[in-house]
C-alpha cells in the first residue's frame, strides 16, 4: 500500500471524515506495515494496537455468566411467589370489603337504638321530639281539612240546588192545582 | 454482532444469553471508561443486565437490542457519577502486564498509549467520551454510535471530530515532549 493512500486515510481520520469500512482498511493496512512507519503514521498505528488490546484486556470471565443465571433465576423464583402475594393480598382486600359491608349496617342501627335510649334519658329531648310529631300530624290533620272545607262546599251548593228545584216544583203543582 | 432471536421463538433466559449477556464485555468496558474502577464497572454491568433482565415483558418492543442496553448502561453509569458527587481525577489503571505478548517494549508502548487514552478521555465531556469510546474501542459505526447514544449520526460525526483533535494534539505533545515514565524505563 502506497505511503500517500495512507496518509490521505490517515487525514480523513482526524478530520473525522472515515467511512467505516474505510477505518476497517487503514487499521488493517497499519498494522500489516507496522514495521515499516514512522512518524505520525506509526503513532495512530500504535494507538490502534492499544486500542484493539484494550478491548482484549479488559472482559469479564465466565463466573459473571455464573452469577447472572443465578440471579435471573432467583429473579424469576421473585417473581412467581409475588405473584401469590398479590393473590393473598385480593382475597384479603375482599374479605375486609365484605366484613365491612355486614358490619356498618348492624353498627347504623345500633346508632339509632341509642338515640332512642338518650330521648328516654333525656326528657327535654324527649319533649322536643313529641311536639315535633305532634305538631307533624297537627299539620297533616290541618292539610286534610282544607280538603273537608272544599266538600262541605260542594254539599251547601248541592242543597242550595235541590232546594230551588223543589221550590219550582211546588209553583208549578199550585198553578196545575188552581187551573 | 451476535445473533439475535425474536423471543417468542425462543426461551427468554436463551434470548437474554445470546441477545444481552453476550454484549457483557462492551457493556463492561463502556462503565470502565467512565467509572474508573473495575469492580464499579462489574457491578455497573451486573445491575444492567439485571435491569434488561426484570424488563423482559419490553423486549418485543426493542427494536435494536444492542444500543438499548447500551443505554441503560450509560445512564446507570451517569447516575453512579451524580451519587458520588466527586470527580473521579484518579486514571483508570489497566495492568498489561499479564497480556499474552510478554514483550516488554510492546508493553510499555501499550502503557504509554494507554496514558494518552486517559489524557484524552479527561478532556472530553461525558457525550464526546461515550462517542469516542465507542467508535474508537468499540469500532461501532456512526448510525450505531448515534442508536445507542439517542443522537443524530451529524453529532456523532460533530463529537468524533472533536475528540481526534484532543487525540491529535495529546499525542503530537507526547512526541515533541515524551510522555516522561515507561519508554525510559522499559
Amino acid at each position: 500500500m502506497a505511503s500517500e493512500q495512507l496518509e490521505q486515510w490517515l487525514e480523513k481520520y482526524w478530520q473525522g471524515e472515515l467511512s467505516h469500512v474505510e477505518e476497517m482498511q487503514f487499521r488493517s493496512e497499519l498494522k500489516v506495515n507496522k514495521d515499516s512507519l514512522s512518524g505520525e503514521l506509526k503513532s495512530i498505528a500504535e494507538w490502534f494496537e492499544t486500542t484493539e488490546n484494550v478491548k482484549q484486556e479488559l472482559s469479564l470471565d465466565d463466573d459473571f455468566d455464573a452469577e447472572i443465571t443465578s440471579k435471573i433465576h432467583g429473579s424469576k423464583f421473585l417473581t412467581n411467589q409475588w405473584s401469590w402475594w398479590k393473590v393473598a393480598a385480593s382475597v384479603l382486600i375482599i374479605i375486609s370489603l365484605g366484613y365491612l359491608a355486614w358490619l356498618m349496617p348492624q353498627q347504623q342501627d345500633q346508632s339509632t337504638l341509642t338515640e332512642i335510649n338518650n330521648t328516654q334519658e333525656n326528657p327535654e329531648k324527649a319533649f322536643e321530639e313529641t311536639k315535633a310529631t305532634l305538631l307533624l300530624m297537627a299539620n297533616m290533620m290541618n292539610s286534610g281539612k282544607d280538603h273537608l272545607n272544599s266538600l262541605q262546599l260542594f254539599q251547601v251548593a248541592q242543597e242550595k240546588v235541590q232546594n230551588s228545584l223543589k221550590k219550582e216544583e211546588s209553583k208549578k203543582d199550585n198553578s196545575e192545582k188552581s187551573i | 454482532m451476535p445473533v439475535t432471536h425474536h423471543p417468542i421463538v425462543m426461551s427468554e433466559e436463551i434470548y437474554f444469553k445470546n441477545t444481552f449477556l453476550s454484549q457483557k464485555n462492551k457493556l463492561y468496558r463502556f462503565a470502565f471508561f467512565f467509572l474508573k474502577e473495575t469492580d464499579e464497572a462489574k457491578d455497573a454491568t451486573q445491575e444492567t443486565l439485571i435491569k434488561i433482565w426484570d424488563k423482559r415483558e419490553e423486549w418485543h418492543k426493542v427494536e435494536n437490542p444492542d444500543a438499548w442496553s447500551m443505554q441503560i448502561i450509560k445512564n446507570n453509569c451517569l447516575d453512579r457519577l451524580r451519587k458520588t458527587k466527586t470527580v473521579q481525577k484518579h486514571q483508570a489503571n489497566l495492568n498489561f502486564a499479564q497480556s499474552t505478548d510478554q514483550n516488554p517494549g510492546t508493553i510499555s508502548i501499550w502503557q504509554d498509549q494507554w496514558k494518552l487514552l486517559q489524557q484524552v478521555l479527561n478532556q472530553l465531556s461525558d457525550k464526546q467520551k461515550a462517542v469516542f469510546i465507542l467508535r474508537e474501542i468499540e469500532g461501532n459505526s456512526y448510525q450505531e454510535i448515534a442508536e445507542s447514544l439517542e443522537i443524530s449520526e451529524a453529532q456523532v460525526k460533530s463529537d468524533l471530530f472533536r475528540s481526534r483533535k484532543y487525540l491529535k494534539e495529546t499525542m503530537l505533545k507526547i512526541n515533541n515532549h515524551g510522555i516522561g515514565t515507561t519508554r525510559t524505563m522499559a
